[in-house]
């Protein structure tokens, strides 16, 4: 153990990081209602409609996103490129029902969300016959094709996209995207402790052997695959509204893509917290990166890409945790309990004494 | 078949196989095998690599194509059930490899187990059962499967295969990989659970061990099944140690 680890352990215990995550654990409705509230109090309290309150918006919009992103390729372990394509077709119906068919906001919302879902359950039949990379490439595909179609077509504004006027109020999206995101983050957090939940992570380690214990995985896999794109579709359907404006670039956004990626993996890939908090923490570097040395946020995002992925694999949340268990291990005799473990099946679990420790 | 005079041939059998050929696709593995096993007792499988033993238990779960012949569990034919049906029926089937899922805690691999039956609850009690049965899981039950030892890994593959209630069970090479003192404890689990009342078959390159517990005996070569006995019968035996046992 070399001095700095030493220090750490002194400052920062891994016993009170293990009470802490357990005190998430055991109380995690509480804070969601209790972040819930305060967050709908900000307006309240204060924050106007502009920049600070874009900012904040912002990041619900990229939480419900990334969230969204980990439910199949954190949970289910498919890593997908094409999620933004979920978030342009719901940005673009309710443009579309908006402006061209007068239709009110709230119908074209909920018809964008079922669109998502419906185009998510025809393309995963097609997508997940493919595993890895495959499946990386192919989502990717279905990404740029979507765009490209958008791109061509006459009802979606071809290229130049689509202006749209007379939009609700700053504060009724900043409610709206609070809402979707509390929405989803309840559910995954329900459907982690769940049936449902368990079979995502017994596909994410080895599909065969989930099979092969009489799991349907295609259902399950897609059934996933709708949820993320009823999240990131309704995102999207709000989005285009809020951002009064629309076109094939920015709403089919391959680059939003990869940093939804990367906020789960920075967060905590796999976890309820973890792609929230990472998309709290990036898109908020990112703003102060663009303010302050605009056009240095791709660089910054490909390096916070590397030191991630290099110095903590397991993101955030999942670094906390391991350092958190690493306690409890060494209460249990680190090794030497692991080993002895599968001995006696009467053996009293009481400490072994921390001779490995 | 070469048969010693003390040994008598299943005649309630709670699972057999009768003049089974099977394979996978256009192969062939088993020529015109039959096995019968007694409702309580412990039947080892040994034999040389590439023999068919793998195959034999597949062919029972049906995983593998069975061309003719039958398999009979209970009195009840179920040539090419699946494997989810069986695992209903009661018979459960721990895989060669390593088949736990390594970034799922314990207790959700044991949960994993139940699912097979639509009733959440279910699982989760006879989870709890299980963990009173064997202390060592239920205070590990929350680790990931993937940081455990190789023997507790091993208990936890036989904890969830109880996970339906099984009448029968089937272990493939239960020893394989073990550290020699965790063989020991994994035959002693299988004892244990013969004990309470499942049926065991196994299969087992450890032929010496696997023998030692059976109370039935089969050697497999070629997919044809070439002797058969007790196991004290088949230890004893001069051609299947010369030929099977190294001695």
């Amino acid at each position: 153990m070399s001095a700095d680890e030493g220090a750490l352990r002194r400052v920062l215990p891994p016993e009170r990081v293990d009470d802490f995550l357990g005190a998430c654990d055991d109380y995690g409705w509480l804070i969601l209602v209790a972040s819930t509230v305060l967050a709908g109090t900000l307006p309240l309290a204060g924050l106007e409609a502009g920049f600070y309150m874009t900012f904040v918006t912002d990041l619900f919009l990229f939480g419900i996103l990334a969230l969204s992103w980990d439910l199949v390729g954190g949970q289910t372990g498919y890593p997908s490129f094409g999620n933004m394509a979920f978030f342009g077709i719901g940005a673009y119906t309710t443009a579309i029902l908006v402006k061209d068919f007068s239709v009110g906001f709230p119908v074209a919302f909920v018809v964008a969300g079922g669109l998502a879902v419906a185009f998510a359950a025809f393309i995963g039949v097609i997508v997940f016959r493919l595993r890895g990379h495959y499946f990386a490439i192919a989502t990717l595909g279905v990404l740029l094709a979507a765009q490209q179609v958008s791109r061509n077509l006459e009802i979606t504004g071809g290229a130049s996209g689509k202006i749209l006027l007379d939009t609700p109020s700053a504060e009724a999206f900043y409610y709206l995207f609070l809402g979707v995101l509390v929405a989803e983050i309840a559910l995954v957090y329900y459907l982690s402790g769940t049936r449902f939940g368990f079979v995502l992570n017994a596909i994410r380690d080895d599909e065969q052997k989930a099979t092969a214990m009489g799991f349907n995985t295609t259902y399950y896999k897609t059934a996933a695959w709708m949820l993320a794109a009823l999240f990131t579709g309704l995102a999207g359907a709000a989005w285009s509204l809020d951002n009064t404006f629309v076109d094939p670039q920015t709403a089919y956004n391959g680059a939003w893509n990869v940093e939804l990626i990367a906020m789960a993996l920075l967060g905590g890939s796999g976890t309820v917290a973890g792609p929230v908090l990472g998309a709290f923490g990036l898109h908020s570097v990112i703003v102060v990166v663009d303010t302050y040395a605009t056009g240095w946020q791709l660089v910054l995002l490909g390096t916070a890409v590397i030191v991630t992925v290099v110095a903590f694999p397991k993101g955030v949340v999942g670094t906390l945790r391991e350092y958190a268990a690493e306690m409890a291990y060494y209460e249990r005799g680190g090794m030497a309990a692991a080993n002895d473990g599968g001995d006696d099946p009467d053996e009293d679990s009481s400490p072994a004494g921390g001779e490995a420790g | 078949m070469a048969t010693t005079p003390e040994y008598t041939a299943a005649e309630d059998p709670i699972l057999s196989m009768d003049s089974v050929v099977s394979g996978y696709g256009n192969t062939t593995v088993l020529h015109d095998v039959s096995i019968a096993v007694e409702e309580g007792e412990i039947a080892c499988l040994i034999g040389p690599n590439g023999s068919g033993k793998s195959t034999l238990m597949k062919s029972i779960y049906g995983f593998a194509d069975i061309k003719s012949g039958t398999v009979t569990l209970d009195g009840e034919d179920i040539t090419g059930r699946s494997p989810q049906e069986n695992l209903k029926n009661g018979m459960s089937y721990v895989l060669q490899d390593a088949s736990v899922f390594p970034n799922m805690t314990v207790h959700e691999n044991m949960l994993m187990g139940g699912y097979v039956f639509k009733d959440d609850d279910r699982a989760a009690d006879r989870a709890a059962q299980l963990y009173d049965e064997f202390p060592v899981l239920g205070d590990i039950k929350e680790q990931k499967a993937g940081t455990l030892s190789g023997g507790q890994r091993r208990l936890l593959e036989l904890a969830r295969a109880l996970m339906v209630d099984p009448d029968i069970m089937m272990l493939d090479e239960p020893s394989i990989g073990l550290e020699p003192k965790f063989i020991d404890d994994v035959f002693e689990r299988i004892r244990q659970l013969n004990d309470l009342g499942t049926t065991m078959l196994l299969v087992e390159q450890n032929a010496e061990k696997g023998l030692s517990v059976a109370d039935r005996g089969f050697v497999l070569a070629s997919g044809e099944i070439k002797f058969t006995g007790t196991g004290t019968e088949l230890l004893n035996d001069e051609a299947v140690g010369r030929l099977y046992l190294g001695g």
